[in-house]
């Protein structure tokens, strides 16, 4: 009975918003479960994201980010709540349906491989692939393009091992361009860019959402890059979630409060933290 | 690979010339009769062991590498031959403990296949539930390793109860020998092979994307427990049956692996998996070949050819080319 009100207060906010939400939680909580008590990093979350929304994440170290985004991306059990994909619930999603729809762009290291640029691209298209993972035309022309657009296409044939930090980030982020999903979670993609490759790949973000109606979250420390490119700011505090569009935000006040320490203050005409002056 | 098999076919204790051994195998009638027969019962087989044994044990270790991401796991980390060695510890030695009520079983030849696959299998069934239960693939390793010490540690126990004799033909199946298969014991390998590498032609693909870490591969839509649980079960088969066979063959499936990609410059296992296995083959082959002493009646124990060759051989192309790589 339950599951069955349940998906009655489904139908009935599909009917009262519209069906453009991709992506909705209802009271979710997120962390880790252990053997004894789970760990909750963040509760009540109430979030919606909408198809072609290019959103940032913000929020101090630790405080979740990054379980957010593995949790909505199935990585890692919801402890509460539901999350709802497209209406209907993540859980019903197999792995290999989960890959059609989200793709990601972790923070973790890779692994030394001796697997070439290309290769690694190409990996993107997996979910699509046969049991064997041939490769059939339109493999080779998103994987072509991705590379493109992220300016990798010119060293494709070196090896993983052989690029700097910067470039393998690129050859990350080309690839999850390649598996072609309505939805891409970034965690820090700009970790290891130069300020050249920081805009180029923020821009290029932005440019996909816009054109190809794609919704993009990035969790990510540039406050000042993110108040100026994102449709909708995502902030995080440790006992609280805000969402709205950044102008809004800041009228509010909510985004000087994000790091809320005698260190640093926000200037609302710069959108920028800065060191506070004494 | 085939000249290797020709050179392994050729060379013995009885010296058989080549344009013989090739009419003895296209069914010519020969005009010796006990080449004929040398050829057909004892080098063919053996020679086809040492192929089998070889890809089976490389591709093993492949596995376990991409799936561990440790270029220092082998078939053996899961402690499958340590348990094969239990099992052929316990029927050879525990006579002198429990008397000798099993010595009669020792003396079958099949007693001691049994005895590797059922410790094999034993291991294996611990390993898997093992793996189930634990999230963290590292532990599985770790696990594997301490299986390999418990059960090195109760043969210890079982030699020091046992006389010199039993203890000289536990000694000499630990040495490995890829001869005495007769050619059901053959077909019977080739089977369980053919699972195996049935499995593994099943998860080439979830493989590749595992190359970039557990969690990137399940965001390109690898089913990561399904892909564990195959790549465990076919390792524990390859390597069970190779033991069983022909004992704990060292060093194979640890260096095949990097030896092949030094030299093909690859981590993509659609070209992998078969370069490693035609690579298993030819390492076996050569190393068999060398045991047997070329026109001398020694044979020398294969296990020590393999790692006294091979060892320097995997030292050297690391030096000359500094990194290992998945």
């Amino acid at each position: 009975m339950v599951i069955g009100a349940k998906t009655q207060n489904t139908l009935l906010t599909l009917e009262t918003s519209t069906a453009n939400y991709i992506l909705k939680t209802e009271q979710l909580s997120i962390g880790y479960s252990t053997r004894t008590a789970p760990i909750v990093v963040q509760k009540n979350l109430n979030i919606t994201l909408k198809k072609g929304t290019f959103v940032c994440l913000l929020g101090n170290n630790g405080v979740g980010k990054s379980t957010l985004l593995r949790t909505l991306s199935l990585m890692q059990p919801q402890l509460e709540g539901t999350i709802l994909l497209n209406q209907k619930s993540i859980d019903t999603y197999n792995s290999q349906e989960i890959a059609t729809e989200i793709s990601l762009v972790l923070t973790e290291p890779i692994p030394t491989s001796n697997l070439s640029v290309l290769e690694v691209v190409a990996l993107g298209r997996q979910p699509y692939t046969n049991w064997i993972g041939n490769l059939s035309f339109d493999d080779h022309t998103m994987i072509a393009q991705a590379m493109e657009q992220t300016q990798v296409a010119k060293f494709a044939t070196k090896k993983l091992h052989e690029l700097s930090d910067g470039q393998k980030q690129r050859v990350m982020i080309a690839r999850a361009l390649a598996q072609n999903t309505p939805l891409i979670f970034l965690d820090e993609p700009t970790a290891h860019l130069d300020i050249h490759y920081k805009i180029s790949i923020l821009s290029l973000l932005k440019t996909i959402c816009k054109t190809l109606d794609k919704s993009i979250v990035i969790a990510t420390h540039e406050i000042s890059f993110a108040t100026q490119l994102a449709d909708q700011l995502w902030l995080m505090f440790p006992d609280k979630f805000v969402s709205g569009a950044p102008d809004e935000l800041i009228k509010n006040k909510s985004l000087q409060k994000l790091f809320n320490t005698n260190l640093v203050s926000f200037d609302a005409n710069s959108k920028h933290f800065s060191l506070k002056h004494r | 690979m085939l000249i290797m098999a020709m050179l392994n076919l050729s060379l013995g204790s009885v010296s058989i010339p080549i344009k013989d051994i090739f009419q003895s195998l296209i069914g010519e009638e020969n005009t010796n009769k006990s080449w004929q027969y040398i050829i057909a019962n004892y080098r063919l087989p053996k020679t086809i062991t040492a192929m089998m044994v070889g890809s089976s044990l490389a591709i093993s270790g492949l596995l376990m590498q991409t799936l561990f991401r440790n270029p220092l796991a082998g078939p053996f980390v899961l402690g499958i031959s340590s348990g094969a060695s239990l099992g052929v510890a316990f029927l050879l030695l525990s006579a002198g403990l429990f008397g000798s009520a099993f010595a009669n079983l020792a003396a079958m030849n099949y007693s001691m296949v049994l005895a590797a696959s059922l410790g094999a299998f034993m291991v294996l069934l611990v390993v898997l539930m093992a793996a189930a239960k634990v999230r963290n693939t590292m532990s599985i390793l770790i696990i594997g390793l301490m299986f390999g010490s418990f059960t090195s540690a109760i043969i210890s126990i079982l030699a020091y109860f046992s006389n010199a004799e039993q203890l000289q033909q536990f000694m000499f199946w630990s040495y490995g020998s890829v001869g005495n298969l007769s050619w059901f014991d053959i077909g019977l390998f080739l089977g369980v092979e053919i699972i195996g590498f049935a499995m593994i032609l099943f998860i080439i693909k979830p493989l590749n994307s595992l190359l970039l870490g557990e969690n990137y591969a399940k965001s390109m839509g690898v089913n990561f427990k399904t892909t564990r649980t195959l790549a465990l079960i076919a390792t524990s088969l390859l390597t069970g049956v190779c033991t069983a066979f022909a004992g704990p063959i060292a060093f194979i499936g640890l260096a095949v692996p990097h030896l092949t990609k030094l030299i093909i410059n690859t981590s993509n296992h659609k070209v992998l998996v078969p370069a490693v296995a035609l690579m298993g083959a030819i390492v076996m082959l050569i190393s068999d070949t060398i045991a047997q002493l070329p026109n001398s009646s020694f044979t020398l124990p294969i296990n020590a050819v393999t790692t006294l060759f091979g060892a320097p051989i995997v030292i050297w192309l690391l030096v000359r080319k500094r990194k290992i790589l998945f």
